[in-house]
């Protein structure tokens, strides 16, 4: 494989290379090589290209070598580009000259579009074509080696606010402001500097200076989205997901941002169109099926409960439960809301089907009591359950508040209740007058 | 901010959509065919050739295949090779150049088969994945 470089951006990319390590991350063996065969036509010593099939390797030589070039297959087992490229940022902060590229077989745009807000160089889809691979890799590399001083400013800048290092921050983005006439960056990374120190208004200016620069600047369109979400402007939220939506897709990691909008602005109608899309997302990868089904969870949640599209809704929980992956919040969640409208069949369905694999948990065995609660016509069952959960631990307000009202539809002594309201009492000192209104 | 439209209007599931294609073997050489899609991944195009993970049973070096290519998700399954040409159908026949096993996957192994027939085709393929690609680079932009 043979690149006919410009001299000028090869001796660049030779200087970059000196002294650094690259590591490739990729159960696939053919990806592999073809990207080890590209990096050496780019002048890459093939010495200090590090081969690894798994996260844990990857990581032990990122950490032991301080490699600044990485290519990460998206999925990595039970972690994923994510945790590679995070452990990546908290060794080498400042981004100026490292390499971060993703390829993946999660080639969906969502999949894509969630990786933006980061640090990552590229998203490169699988399958490739050897060309595209080629170009993406030069692409990269290139914008590296030619970097601006404005550029490199708002790397520093970038690292000083991942350190926490708020003053030193303010410092370079003032700096940066002598640097070029584009400051969408400067003032998005302003924005941010105070949105982490938890000034929200000053937070929403800045962003608002950002996109008077580039009204197609994703972070700052999101940082403006999460921003209005902490004011509680809900309707400026929604504006600002509007305006985010029709210039990028949905990130498959804002579903549940903009659920919470929607629901914020009791936007019943977009739960709907949500859900639907959601349902039809074919050959669900575990990764994206975490999103989906929570997705899934919350809208069936939201649309039933509130009386909306009861069919969507339906199918929208049961398909929750089936991309849950056995995940405790999904299966609560769903199992609830059944509770919560009447579903008692749904819901007794739902506890018999995961008793098996979530009944250690804490939140399922709430939700079992719950249901016992609601559904037993001996409430004797539920008293022996609740005590249990008291006996494991397991104090929260709800699990007394069943116990005591079961004891009191029990008949039981007022000395047990009185008892019982004294515990509950004594572990949520803040809810004293509640339980104390039990016993009158 | 300027309120306007729902955010319904901007979801599709087309940008959950990923982009594949199904592929189903016939082995000229061996007499053999390869009909569920699941077991044959494809991971490399290039001009002329392509590397695909298969089975390591289903070919040999310098064997001839037939490579029939589906959009996907595939209208139905398929039990037998089709003898006409079905909808949406592209053949392609090409022959092993090279094979490898795969790590840690000792029942598989990757073949690159360059491609010997229908290229206008093949190219027409590639250029799918060169515009995704292209698409999804642009976000990062």
């Amino acid at each position: 494989m043979e690149l006919n470089l410009e001299k000028d951006l090869q001796k660049k990319l030779n200087d970059f290379f000196k002294g650094k390590d690259a590591v490739i991350v990729d159960p696939t063996t053919s990806t592999r090589s073809t990207i080890k065969k590209i990096l050496n036509s780019l002048g890459f010593p093939l010495s200090n290209i590090h081969i690894v099939g798994d996260f844990y390797q990857a990581a032990e030589i990122v950490r032991e070598k301080m490699a600044a070039i990485i290519f990460s297959a998206g999925d990595l087992g039970k972690k994923n580009a994510q945790d590679l490229l995070d452990l990546h940022v908290d060794l080498i902060p400042n981004r100026e000259n490292c390499v971060f590229m993703v390829v993946s077989k999660q080639n969906s745009e969502a999949s894509a579009a969630s990786y933006i807000d980061t640090e990552v160089d590229s998203y490169i889809c699988q399958p490739f074509t050897t060309v595209t691979l080629q170009n993406a890799i030069i692409e990269a590399f290139t914008k590296k080696v030619n970097q601006t001083r404005y550029q490199r400013e708002v790397c520093k800048i970038k690292s000083h606010i991942h350190k926490n290092d708020f003053e030193e921050a303010l410092v370079g983005i003032d700096n940066s402001m002598q640097l070029s006439d584009d400051l969408v960056w400067t003032y998005y990374l302003k924005g941010l500097v105070y949105e982490k120190q938890g000034n929200l208004e000053a937070a929403r200016e800045e962003y608002q200076v950002a996109l008077s620069y580039s009204e197609r600047h994703f972070q700052t369109l999101t940082g403006l989205m999460r921003t209005y979400q902490g004011l509680r402007q809900y309707g400026d939220a929604y504006s600002a997901a509007n305006a985010l939506l029709s210039r990028f897709p949905l990130a498959i990691n804002q579903i549940p941002d903009l659920i919470r909008i929607c629901l914020a602005n009791r936007k019943f109608e977009d739960l709907e169109k949500l859900s639907l899309v959601l349902n039809q997302v074919p050959d669900l990868s575990e990764n994206i099926r975490k999103y989906i089904s929570a997705g899934l969870a919350m809208c069936g949640k939201h649309l039933l409960i509130s009386n909306q599209s009861k069919d969507i809704a339906l199918r929208s929980l049961k398909r929750a439960l089936e991309s849950s992956d056995d995940n405790v919040h999904v299966v609560v969640t769903v199992g609830r809301t059944y509770l919560e409208c009447n579903y008692f069949n749904e819901a007794l369905h739902v506890a018999n089907s995961y008793e098996d694999k979530l009944g250690e948990s804490e939140e399922f065995k709430i939700f079992e009591l719950e249901l016992f609660y609601q559904t037993s016509e001996t409430k004797g069952q539920v008293l022996t359950l609740g005590n249990e959960l008291l006996q494991k631990n397991i104090k929260r307000p709800r699990v007394y508040e069943i116990i005591i009202q079961a004891s009191i539809e029990l008949k039981r002594r007022n000395e047990a209740i009185e008892q019982l309201v004294h515990d509950a009492s004594s572990e949520h000192p803040n809810l004293k007058s509640f339980f104390q209104s039990f016993l009158n | 901010m300027k309120k306007d439209g729902s955010l319904a209007d901007n979801l599709s599931i087309n940008i959950f959509r990923e982009l594949k294609h199904n592929i189903l073997i016939r082995n000229n050489t061996s007499k053999t065919e390869v009909v569920d899609p699941s077991v044959i991944q494809l991971v490399e195009l290039g001009d002329h050739s392509t590397t695909l993970n298969v089975p390591k049973n289903i070919c040999g070096l310098g064997h001839l295949l037939s490579l029939y290519i589906f959009n996907h998700p595939m209208k139905r399954k398929l039990v037998k090779l089709p003898t006409t040409p079905l909808v949406g159908q592209i053949l392609i026949t090409g022959r092993v150049q090279e094979l490898s096993v795969v790590e840690n996957e000792e029942d598989r192994i990757h073949i690159v088969v360059e491609v010997t027939s229908s290229l206008e085709e093949w190219k027409k393929i590639t250029e799918l994945y060169s515009e995704h690609q292209k698409k999804i680079a642009n976000l990062f932009k």
